[in-house]
């Protein structure tokens, strides 16, 4: 029982891990794309 | 971009973010993945006999491993392709790919120490698989610092380029390292797929490569417009830079 809940809590721990970390680079970048494209003329923004 | 033309006068309206239909598309399919591998991962699947519960940790580390494979191969490509073709979108792929795959290096390093601990007893081995990830991890980090020294554009382009491909080297040092030295990581999973993994677990397990997939591909779609933004920023200062500086030069002392 004592092994399972220490299981449990590293299972969880890397699922934050991963989703937290994914999450705020994701919105980082997000962000980032906000201020700069308002900052490039249309005709530059090939590829949005 | 949404263009609208009135009677009179055209009016571009331009949407201020790098979002598209087909990025709106693709997250919705990743957050849904992502949902159906937390419950099957979390939830519906059950325990290993030796590892227990986690094994449960196998749905993430997994598909964040075959990601990194995947972006750092995408920069290799892209490096091969501004060193032939010159085109300032390979650079810029091939710079968005590595970041994310900076990101899912890191990952696949802190997922499979919380994995190794409560299977091995231990976060960290100095074992072949673990060395040349991290290893891996931190070419790819100097690839990155590599692209943020300053200098000509061709110049840097050149030196990412030169140090993707170099660093790409220890890409299947790292898959086929637990075939090549004796190591405590176990073989391959995907190869080994039939022989280990029951019905549900393996279909988990493709699911989360699958949407681990959709969102590395989202974020390099994002990255990847982030930079061009930051590309077009910099020539079009530059560019005003020149101008002032001609204007100054033609004006009588």
């Amino acid at each position: 029982m004592i092994v399972a809940l220490e299981s449990a809590e590293f299972v969880l721990t890397a699922w934050a891990v991963v989703l937290g970390s994914i999450g705020l680079y994701g919105a980082r970048v997000v962000r980032r794309g906000r201020r700069l494209s308002g900052r490039v003329a249309p005709e530059r923004r090939r590829f949005l | 971009m949404i263009e609208s033309v009135g009677q009179s006068e055209r009016v571009t309206v331009v949407a201020e973010h790098t979002g598209s239909p087909f990025t709106r598309v693709l997250g919705g399919v990743a957050l849904a993945g992502l949902a159906l591998v937390a419950y099957l991962g979390l939830v519906a699947t059950p325990r290993e006999v030796i590892m227990g519960d986690a094994v449960r940790i196998l749905y993430v580390h997994v598909p964040v491993a075959i990601g990194m494979y995947v972006a750092f191969s995408v920069t290799a490509l892209g490096s091969v392709l501004w060193l032939w073709r010159r085109s300032v979108f390979w650079d810029v792929a091939a710079g968005a790919s590595a970041e994310v795959g900076v990101l899912y290096t890191g990952l696949t390093l802190v997922t499979g120490m919380l994995w190794g601990r409560p299977t091995w007893g231990v976060y960290w081995v100095w074992d072949a698989r673990l060395t040349s990830t991290a290893l891996l991890f931190l070419m790819f980090v100097g690839y990155l610092a590599v692209r943020g020294i300053p200098a000509e554009r061709s110049v840097r382009n050149r030196r990412a380029a030169v140090v993707g491909l170099v660093a790409f080297v220890d890409v299947p040092v790292v898959h086929y390292s637990v075939d090549w030295w004796r190591s405590l990581h176990q073989p391959a999973t995907i190869s080994k797929i039939d022989a280990e993994l029951d019905g549900l677990m393996l279909f988990t397990l493709v699911v989360g490569i699958a949407t681990f997939a959709a969102i590395y591909l989202w974020l390099v779609v994002h990255r990847f417009r982030v930079a061009w933004l930051e590309e077009q920023l910099d020539a079009h200062e530059l560019a005003e830079a020149v101008a002032e500086r001609r204007a100054e030069a033609q004006v009588p002392a």
